[in-house]
C-alpha cells in the first residue's frame, strides 16, 4: 500500500464515524488521492455526481479528516473525475520505485524472495529468460503466439509437464507479456486450488457474485496446476462457468497441469473437452544442450562467473527437473562464496556429490517402488506380484519393472525375483515393452512420468 | 412549498422522470423524486447517480421550496387522479396532494440530501433535430451490447466531426454505423452508455419536432430540450477501432425487396437449430436469384428464392438470421443492398436510398 492509500484509508476511517452508513458507502467508493503537493491535495472521485456531492456537501469534512490525517492545516482539497487504474504519473511512481528497489536483491543473493505483483505475476518470469529446446518449444511458440494475440489464436492454451520443468514460468511470461504491452489489461495468474479456496469462501460468506465477478471480468486468465480441481465437483462447476463466460467473450485462458486433460481422473467430461478445444502442448525434459543454456542464463542471472567445463557437467548429472538444476547451481555459488574461493571441476565434484547420495534417491528400494505403482493403478499388492495375466495388472507389473530397472538400476534376474520370483527373460522382455509402448503411447508414458515423480516423494 | 398544477402536466412529467429512480438499496432517496418549486416554476429530478433527468413542469408557485418523495408511488397516484387541478403542499415533512374530492398525505424526505446533478459548462454546443437524432439512434442502438460487463460496447459511441455526427454501435457480432448531417465545428469521440440512451428515446418519444442541443465535456453529455435535461456520465475508455473491419471492395453486390426478403428468411428460420440461428444465403448471378435455406436443421428443411439483382461472382455465406432481421427491420428503405466477400468475411447491408447507413453482419463459420 502505498502512501496516499494508506492516507486515505485513515481519513476515510474518520469519515465513516461522521457520516450514514448510507451516504459513505454511496459517495466514497472508488474514491482515492490521486495527487498530493504541498497544500493541495487531488481526490479522484468516479463520476461527476459524486464530485458535485463531496464539493457541496462534504468537503469541510474532507479537509478536515485529511488536514488531521497528515497533521498539516489549511489544505486545500481539490475533486476532479478520474479513474483508478489510469491515474496521473504522479501517484504511479512510489509504485515503480518499490519495485525496482527489491528487484535487484533478488538478483543479488539469488534468493528466491518474490517479488509478486498485483495480479499474482511474479514479474522475473519473462519469455527472454525462458531457455526453450525441443522439449518445450512447441508450448514456448504456442504461448508467445497467444500472448501477441490474446485469446485470438489458441484458446485455450493447455500446457502440460512435469514438476520443475517450466510451465509456471511460460504462462506467467504470457502474463507479464500482455501486461508489458497494455497495462490496462486485467490479469489473473492463480492456481487451481487457490480457485477452489476462494470459492470455498465464497460461498461461505455468500458473496458468489463478487466471486463471480473477479473471475469474469478479467481479460486473461492464467490458471495452474489445475489437475488439483480433480474430484471437486462444485468447483469444477464453476470453473466450468467461468471457462464458458470467458472464453465466449474471447478472453485468453492458459491451463497448466502435470498431465493431459484425459489423463487427470476425476473431472468432468465437459471440462476436459474444453481444455482439448484450443491448443494443447507439452514440455518433456529438457536435453543437455538446453540444461546447459539454462544454466548459462541462471548462473548470468545472478552474475557469477562459471567455467563451461563446470556447466557441461552439472548439466549431465542433473537430468530431469530444471528446480533440482537451479539448486545445484545455488549450492554450488553459495558454497564458494561462503568459503570465497573460485570454483573448481573437483570442488563442485565435491558438491554435487553430496547431491547423489540424496537420501530421497538413496532412500528408494523395489519395495517402496513396488508400493507406489500398487497404490498409483490402485491394485493390490498381491496382484501385481501374482501369476493373473488380465490386462489391467500386466502393464502396471511391466511398468514397475521398467522403472525398477531405470531408476534403481536392479539387475534382470532381482528384477524377475522381486517382482513375484519371475525369470529374469521376463523382466527383459518387460523393459523392452514399456521402452516401446512410451514411444507410441500417450498414457503409458504420462503414468510413467508421473510415477517416476511419486516414487521419490 | 405550495404548487397548483394541472394533473396531465404533472403527470407526464413524473411519467418523464420516475422511470430511472430505482430501488437502490444504498441510497434510498434514489429512490425518490425531488419536487423543486422555484418562482419560474416547479422541476422534478431524479437521479440514479449515472443518469439524472430534469423535467420543468408548467404550473402555478405560490411559495417555493423542495422536498422528496418515492417517485413510482407519487407518479402511480397521480394518474389516477382526475383531470382537474392538483394542490401540493408540503405540511409538517409530509407531502400533501389535493383534489377537488380526495386528499392525500405522502411521507418523504428532506430535499437537502438528495443528490445534485452536476452541472456542465455550455462550451460546446451542438444543435440536432430531435426526430433526426431519435431515428439515427434507433438505427443503431440495437446492435450495442447487452453484456453490461463490457462497458465500453455496452454504450454508443458519438463521434462529433465537422458538420457531421457519426454513431456507431456493435456487440462484436454486427456492427451499425449512421453518420448524421448537423451544422458543428466541434470535434469529440465519446463513449455514451445504453441506458441513457434508452432513456433518451423513451423520452424523444413523447415530444415532437424539437430541437435538441447536446452539451458535453470529457466526464458528461446532457440532451437538452423543451424543459427537459437529461445528463449523463460518458464512459472512460476507448470504442473499439471498427473502422478496418469495414471492407473497401466487395466481390457481390446484390439488391433486394425488403418485403421479399424478410419474410423469406422469417419462413425459412423456423427450421433452423435454435440457439445457432444459422441460414445459408447462395448468390447465384446467372440467374439472379438469392437462395435461403436452413444451413443446419433439427426440424426440418426449408428453401426460399428470391429474386434478386446481383454483380459479381456467386457467392455463399451463412448468417445468423437475427441480426440479418434486426438489421432490415431499421432500413426504412424498400430495397436494400446486400454486400459480401466470402463466407469468411462480414456482409454488408445498406439501404440503397441512404449511403450513411452501414449495418454490418458477421457471418457464421461452418
Amino acid at each position: 500500500m502505498d502512501n496516499y492509500e494508506k492516507n486515505w484509508e485513515n481519513a476515510l476511517g474518520e469519515l465513516e464515524l461522521l457520516i450514514s452508513k448510507a451516504n459513505f458507502t454511496t459517495w466514497f467508493k472508488n474514491t482515492f488521492i490521486a495527487e498530493e503537493n504541498d497544500g493541495n491535495i487531488v481526490v479522484g472521485v468516479p463520476n461527476a455526481f459524486t464530485k458535485v456531492w463531496l464539493e457541496k456537501k462534504y468537503d469541510d469534512k474532507i479537509t478536515s479528516a485529511l488536514e488531521s490525517v497528515l497533521s498539516k492545516s489549511n489544505l486545500q482539497v481539490i475533486y476532479r473525475v478520474e479513474s483508478k487504474g489510469k491515474s496521473t504519473n504522479v501517484s504511479t511512481k512510489p509504485v515503480d520505485q518499490g519495485i525496482k528497489k527489491i528487484t535487484p536483491v533478488y538478483n543479488s543473493n539469488g534468493n528466491s524472495e518474490k517479488v509478486i505483483n498485483k495480479f499474482g505475476l511474479n514479474p522475473s518470469y519473462k519469455f527472454n529468460s525462458f531457455v526453450v529446446g525441443p522439449g518445450n518449444e512447441l508450448a514456448q511458440a504456442a504461448a508467445h503466439a497467444s500472448a501477441q494475440k490474446p485469446g485470438a489464436l489458441y484458446n485455450p492454451l493447455f500446457i502440460y509437464g512435469g514438476v520443475g520443468l517450466g510451465k509456471t514460468h511460460l504462462i506467467q511470461s504470457v502474463g507479464n507479456y500482455i501486461l508489458a504491452k497494455n497495462p490496462e489489461k486485467k490479469i489473473l495468474y492463480i492456481n487451481s486450488e487457490k480457485f477452489t479456496n476462494d470459492f470455498i469462501f465464497a460461498i461461505k460468506r455468500g458473496q458468489t457474485d463478487q466471486f463471480k465477478e473477479k473471475y469474469r471480468s478479467v481479460d486473461v486468465l492464467l490458471i495452474d496446476d489445475i489437475q488439483f480441481i480433480a474430484g471437486k465437483e462444485q468447483t469444477q462447476e464453476e470453473f466450468f462457468h467461468t471457462f464458458n463466460a470467458l472464453h465466449q467473450n474471447n478472453k485468453q485462458i492458459i491451463i497448466s497441469s502435470d498431465r493431459p486433460p484425459k489423463a487427470i481422473q476425476e473431472i468432468e467430461n465437459r471440462l476436459i473437452s474444453r481444455f482439448e478445444w484450443g491448443m494443447i502442448a507439452d514440455i518433456s525434459f529438457p536435453d543437455l544442450e538446453t540444461r546447459v543454456a539454462i544454466l548459462q542464463m541462471k548462473a548470468a542471472s545472478k552474475n557469477y562467473n562459471l567455467d563451461q567445463d563446470i556447466i557441461h557437467f552439472v548439466a549431465a548429472n542433473i537430468q530431469e527437473n530444471i528446480r533440482e538444476l537451479e539448486g545445484a547451481l545455488n549450492r554450488i555459488i553459495a558454497f564458494h562464496e561462503l568459503n570465497n574461493t573460485r570454483p573448481t571441476l573437483d570442488s563442485v565434484k565435491s558438491i554435487l556429490g553430496g547431491l547423489s547420495t540424496n537420501p530421497k534417491k538413496a532412500g528408494l528400494t523395489s519395495k517402496k517402488l513396488l508400493g507406489v505403482v500398487a497404490i498409483f493403478f490402485d491394485i493390490h499388492m498381491d496382484d501385481l506380484l501374482g501369476a493373473s495375466r488380465k490386462k489391467e495388472l500386466v502393464v502396471p507389473r511391466q511398468i514397475s519393472m521398467y522403472l525398477m530397472r531405470e531408476e534403481l538400476k536392479a539387475s534382470y534376474p532381482n528384477i524377475g525375483r522381486d517382482v513375484g520370483k519371475r525369470d529374469h527373460t521376463t523382466a527383459m522382455h518387460a523393459c523392452i515393452k514399456i521402452n516401446k509402448m512410451l514411444e507410441i503411447n500417450d498414457k503409458i508414458k504420462n503414468d510413467v512420468a508421473v510415477l517416476r515423480q511419486k516414487i521419490y516423494e | 412549498m405550495r404548487i397548483i398544477c394541472t394533473q396531465e402536466n404533472f403527470n407526464k412529467g413524473l411519467g418523464l422522470v420516475s422511470h430511472i429512480a430505482n430501488k437502490n438499496s444504498n441510497l434510498p432517496i434514489l429512490n425518490n423524486v425531488l419536487l423543486k418549486a422555484e418562482k419560474e416554476g416547479l422541476t422534478l429530478i431524479t437521479t440514479d447517480l449515472e443518469i439524472g433527468i430534469k423535467v420543468f413542469v408548467r404550473s402555478k408557485i405560490e411559495t417555493p421550496g423542495e422536498f422528496t418523495v418515492d417517485a413510482k408511488l407519487l407518479n402511480s397516484f397521480v394518474s389516477l387522479l382526475p383531470r382537474e387541478n392538483i394542490e401540493v403542499n408540503l405540511e409538517e415533512g409530509n407531502l400533501e396532494v389535493k383534489t377537488k374530492n380526495q386528499e392525500t398525505t405522502i411521507n418523504g424526505m428532506e430535499a437537502e440530501d438528495f443528490p445534485l446533478i452536476p452541472d456542465i459548462d455550455k462550451e460546446n454546443e451542438v444543435n440536432i433535430s430531435g426526430t433526426a437524432l431519435r431515428k439515427s439512434l434507433s438505427q443503431a442502438i440495437f446492435a450495442a451490447s447487452l453484456d453490461t460487463s463490457r462497458v465500453e460496447i455496452n454504450a454508443v459511441n458519438f463521434v462529433f466531426k465537422k458538420d457531421e455526427l457519426v454513431l456507431a454501435a456493435t456487440d462484436s457480432y454486427r456492427l451499425a454505423e449512421k453518420k448524421l448531417k448537423i451544422e458543428n465545428d466541434k470535434e469529440a469521440n465519446l463513449i455514451v452508455p445504453l441506458k441513457t440512451l434508452q432513456e433518451l428515446l423513451r423520452i424523444l418519444g413523447e415530444y415532437e419536432n424539437q430541437q435538441v442541443k447536446i452539451y458535453f465535456n470529457e466526464n458528461q453529455i446532457m440532451f437538452a430540450f423543451d424543459g427537459v435535461e437529461l445528463v449523463s456520465r460518458v464512459i472512460d475508455g476507448k470504442y473499439p477501432d471498427y473502422k478496418q473491419i469495414i471492407p473497401d471492395d466487395f466481390s457481390t453486390i446484390s439488391k433486394i425487396k425488403v418485403s421479399e426478403f424478410v419474410p423469406a428468411i422469417k419462413s425459412v428460420a423456423l427450421f433452423c437449430k435454435q440457439g445457432i440461428n444459422d441460414i445459408r444465403f447462395s448468390l447465384d448471378s446467372t440467374k439472379n436469384e438469392l437462395v435461403i435455406a436452413t444451413a443446419s436443421s433439427s426440424m426440418g428443411t426449408s428453401t426460399a428464392k428470391v429474386p434478386i439483382e446481383i454483380k459479381g461472382e456467386d457467392n455463399d455465406i451463412v448468417f445468423n438470421y437475427r441480426y440479418l432481421l434486426d438489421g432490415l427491420s431499421n432500413m426504412s428503405s424498400d430495397e436494400v443492398e446486400l454486400k459480401i466477400n466470402n463466407n469468411a468475411s462480414p456482409g454488408l447491408i445498406q439501404p440503397t436510398n441512404d449511403k450513411n447507413y452501414k449495418y454490418l453482419v458477421m457471418p457464421i463459420r461452418q
